[in-house]
């Protein structure tokens, strides 16, 4: 029997198992912290470390709910995840099979002028003035446009495309098939792990992005919830200008964990039912046949 | 001083918020003079003005009541500081008076940027205050409020090399220093012709902004902005003044008081507590500026007899003031975290009793002192003025920036003093019918009135309101509402910061160099002041401060600011 197929012995599968624990324990610790505080009371984040609160307290998410606008952030977040994946999934996948296809003219030329975006990214300056003439300050539409296609995306669903027996392709063409029909009834049901993992890129990258969001809105009904965030971590303390006689004003440490555990819980739902497909599409074009 | 071309001199008397005139006849007369220069504005127009609608004279309580009123309140519920650079103070509210009387704008969009500390505010659409304030300025009022210092920072910068720049921008070169050279380069409009003399009378409520204001906010000697009005004794160190009882001490004296204080507080805490926290920056704020300010370290430069300046590094008074911060370090009075809290982290601490003290502004005092008492209600939070002969304060340039307007705007005048009326409105006094408005919005849908009759924003107020006027504040006050006699003792910290203050005779000037070394400056400074401190560096090299600051800018920054100085 070669040395892999044996059986550990006791101290290999117990030292295994012990420094999987401990690094399981880190990688959780600051989630666990994050929510432990987001839950606390000021008494308990009087203590230097908090895991589980003494005096839990939903002070936190009551002021974030009732004095931000972090739920009208999360709307806007999932306008973007649901329109802005939907355009972002449209506008790659046709680019991907277009430039998938050998005999298209001038596809070498776009598929350099492609990459070329991915070489040089542009500057804050260039993407505001960008933005700005094509009339897109302050619109949600400049967090979804200016970023349509992700040209690793658009290589990475390529290279998928041209994994694809071209014979399968001839085969509809000879049998009237527009390439449309092609797109729609061969390439995307052979594609569904790879189309999975894509949209799945860019839904997370819509509902993280803040930094377009810093330089193109203006109006506070449009910021998405990542920017929500941001403005209450950057804010730093709890708006002095709320105070009124007897209310309550939770530590400012306690707000800004709950609006990050309000950010993530959406993410965190969604992503089990997504796993698979992640596992899977992740190797997308890395492995050939 | 009264105006010598007015037509209806009484009339015009009569109409000034007389209630000013009890307690310094000069400033009555200074204000008389602004009023009637104002409504005579209003009453004449001009043949290259834009004619001004008068606003609606509302019924307030008569003058002579008003004056009764505020003269029977002196020492009572009203409390003059009797110092241009030291607010005013009060325990209630007074009778409130009209300071605008002429509608500000002409029914355009107005376009500007602020910087904001708060949530955002409710969309137009859903938000009555801000349709309200539309109304009153009679302008589609357009706001943008990036968040904090940082984001700020960021749209300015964005927002400056596009070219877009909104009518009305927030100038904060210390935020954005890339807005220097845009000022040098005629990027904003040259606001002296407007604001300056005579004209100023144009707008009562800027004019009643402090000189030192005015003064600390020119560039290169002209006026590009309205400045945002500050008290100079600004900032200071909040310590829990319980804890000094509870260690049975008094408050310190002198530095080696102060030492003893701190070692005795941190024991007191048995390592869950320590003495000193940090205020979110590691060199040059935070309780250094406290142990400095006691050794009487300069504020930023000094200027000696011969006219030339001395940088706070050279000072001997700086080297005594680090090797004593250095023996607080050794000592363990400071927060482990010091060097990497962030000024949440150091709020926090503060608020739940990890650290007995911290620095920042005075405008958050009352806020820190309220936020302890919620977990310590035997708690009290007071400002440690700097102790010792020696000790100075080290006063702050009147100003949080100032509001300009594009040079784009600037060759159409009538613009340019419509977008100044707008300031002049969110300049309105605090007691003042539009400044309680802009301070409290609506009436009994933003703000509650208690039994006492005192107002304060409710929870619709705080989500309406936000930072929508903030691009403007008016002559600062002490008034907290919700511990009244606090205003005093705010005041009389102001009175004995402002006995020991020093100003930054830089604080009016422009250095090229120094804008565009300050990043690299910031961060030797810091690496050194951490090694430092710590004990990693020699007490000798204590000198190495000067010695980076002058071979990184320093001799070129010193040179720049003297020549401006001798001219």
């Amino acid at each position: 029997m070669v040395s892999w197929m044996e059986r550990s012995s006791f101290i290999e599968r117990w030292t295994l198992r012990v420094s999987m624990g401990l690094l399981a324990v880190v990688m959780i610790f600051p989630f666990v912290y994050v929510l432990a505080v987001s839950f606390s009371s000021p008494q308990d984040v009087s203590n230097s470390l908090v895991v589980l609160p003494v005096h839990p307290s939903l002070a936190a998410y009551n002021w974030v709910l009732s004095q931000t606008n972090a739920l009208q952030g999360i709307e806007v977040s999932t306008f973007l995840v649901i329109v802005g994946t939907a355009i972002n999934m449209l506008m790659t996948v046709t680019m991907a099979y277009g430039l998938s296809r050998s005999d298209v003219p001038g596809s070498k030329i776009i598929l350099w002028l492609v990459l070329l975006t991915l070489l040089i990214a542009p500057t804050i300056i260039t993407k505001y003035l960008v933005v700005r003439q094509l009339h897109l300050i302050d619109s949600i539409w400049s967090l979804i446009f200016p970023g349509a296609i992700a040209p690793f995306n658009l290589i990475v669903l390529r290279q998928f495309f041209m994994g694809i027996p071209r014979e399968l392709i001839e085969s509809a063409e000879l049998d009237g098939a527009s390439e449309f029909r092609i797109l729609w009834n061969i390439i995307l049901p052979l594609s569904k792990a790879s189309l999975a993992v894509i949209a799945l890129f860019y839904a997370v990258a819509q509902w993280n992005n803040f930094f377009d969001a810093v330089l193109f809105i203006n109006s506070p009904q449009l910021e998405p919830i990542a920017l929500v965030l941001r403005d209450i971590v950057l804010q730093g303390n709890v708006s002095q200008n709320n105070i009124v006689s007897g209310e309550y004003m939770p530590p400012s440490l306690t707000v800004q964990m709950a609006v990050v555990v309000i950010t993530t819980i959406p993410i965190l739902v969604v992503y089990p039912f997504l796993q698979k497909y992640f596992t899977k599409g992740v190797l997308t074009g890395s492995i050939k046949g | 001083m009264s105006s010598t071309n007015s037509t209806e001199p009484d009339e015009v008397l009569t109409s000034v918020p007389q209630h000013i005139s009890m307690y310094n006849r000069r400033r009555f007369l200074h204000a008389a003079a602004l009023t009637s220069g104002g409504l005579l504005l209003a009453a004449c127009g001009g043949s290259t003005n834009t004619q001004l609608q008068p606003t609606t004279k509302v019924t307030t309580v008569p003058g002579a009541q008003i004056t009764a009123t505020m003269q029977a309140a002196v020492g009572k519920t009203f409390f003059p500081s009797g110092d241009p650079n030291v607010p005013d103070a009060y325990t209630a509210p007074p009778p409130l008076v009209q300071s605008v009387s002429y509608v500000p704008g002409d029914g355009s969009t107005v376009n500007a940027l602020s910087v904001s500390f708060n949530p955002p505010p409710l969309p137009l659409s859903q938000n009555k205050y801000w349709q309200a304030l539309n109304k009153r300025l009679n302008v589609n009022w357009q706001v943008q409020l990036p968040s904090g210092n940082e984001g700020y920072t960021e749209k300015a910068a964005a927002l400056l090399a596009s070219g877009d720049l909104p009518e009305l921008f927030c100038i904060e070169l210390f935020l954005s220093p890339s807005l220097a050279p845009a000022l040098q380069q005629g990027a904003f409009t040259d606001l002296t012709p407007y604001l300056s003399g005579s004209e100023l009378n144009n707008y009562p409520n800027l004019a009643k902004l402090s000189p030192i204001s005015w003064k600390n906010t020119r560039f290169n000697g002209k006026i590009y902005g309205v400045p945002r009005a500050r008290p100079v004794a600004n900032g200071g160190l909040f310590f829990r003044l319980d804890l000094i009882k509870k260690v049975g001490m008094d408050v310190p004296k002198n530095a080696d008081e102060f030492f003893q204080l701190t070692k005795a507080i941190t024991q007191y805490g048995k390592g869950q507590a320590w003495a000193l926290g940090n205020g979110g920056v590691v060199f040059g704020g935070g309780s250094p500026m406290y142990c400095m300010e006691m050794f009487g370290v300069p504020n930023n430069w000094r200027l000696e007899k011969n006219g030339t300046l001395t940088y706070m590094f050279q000072t001997d008074e700086f080297k005594e003031a680090m090797l004593y911060i250095r023996k607080l370090y050794a000592a363990g009075v400071f927060h482990p975290d010091y060097f990497t809290q962030t000024l949440t982290q150091t709020t926090t601490a503060f608020t739940t009793g990890k650290v007995a003290s911290y620095v920042t502004g005075m405008a958050g005092l009352l806020g820190a002192r309220q936020g302890a008492k919620t977990v310590d209600p035997q708690s009290d939070v007071g400002l440690l003025i700097p102790a010792g002969n020696k000790a100075v304060a080290w006063l702050a340039a009147g100003h949080f920036g100032t509001v300009g307007i594009p040079s784009q705007v600037g060759s159409d005048q009538n613009r340019v003093k419509m977008l100044l009326r707008i300031l002049d409105y969110f300049c309105a006094p605090r007691f003042s019918l539009e400044g309680d408005f802009l301070a409290t919005g609506i009436d009994g849908w933003d703000n509650t009135k208690a039994s006492n009759g005192v107002k304060a924003m409710n929870a619709t107020g705080s989500k309406e309101i936000g930072d929508l006027a903030y691009i403007e504040n008016p002559a600062p006050i002490y008034y907290t509402p919700t511990e009244p006699s606090f205003a005093l003792k705010l005041q009389e910290y102001a009175k004995q910061l402002q006995a020991i203050g020093i100003t930054d005779p830089t604080a009016p000037l422009y250095s090229a160099t120094a804008t565009k070394q300050q990043t690299q400056l910031n961060q030797i400074y810091n690496d050194r002041f951490m090694r430092f401190v710590k004990g990693e560096d020699p007490e000798t090299s204590v000198g190495g401060f000067a010695s980076d600051f002058l071979s990184n800018g320093g001799t070129q920054i010193a040179k720049e600011y003297q020549d401006q100085l001798q001219k």
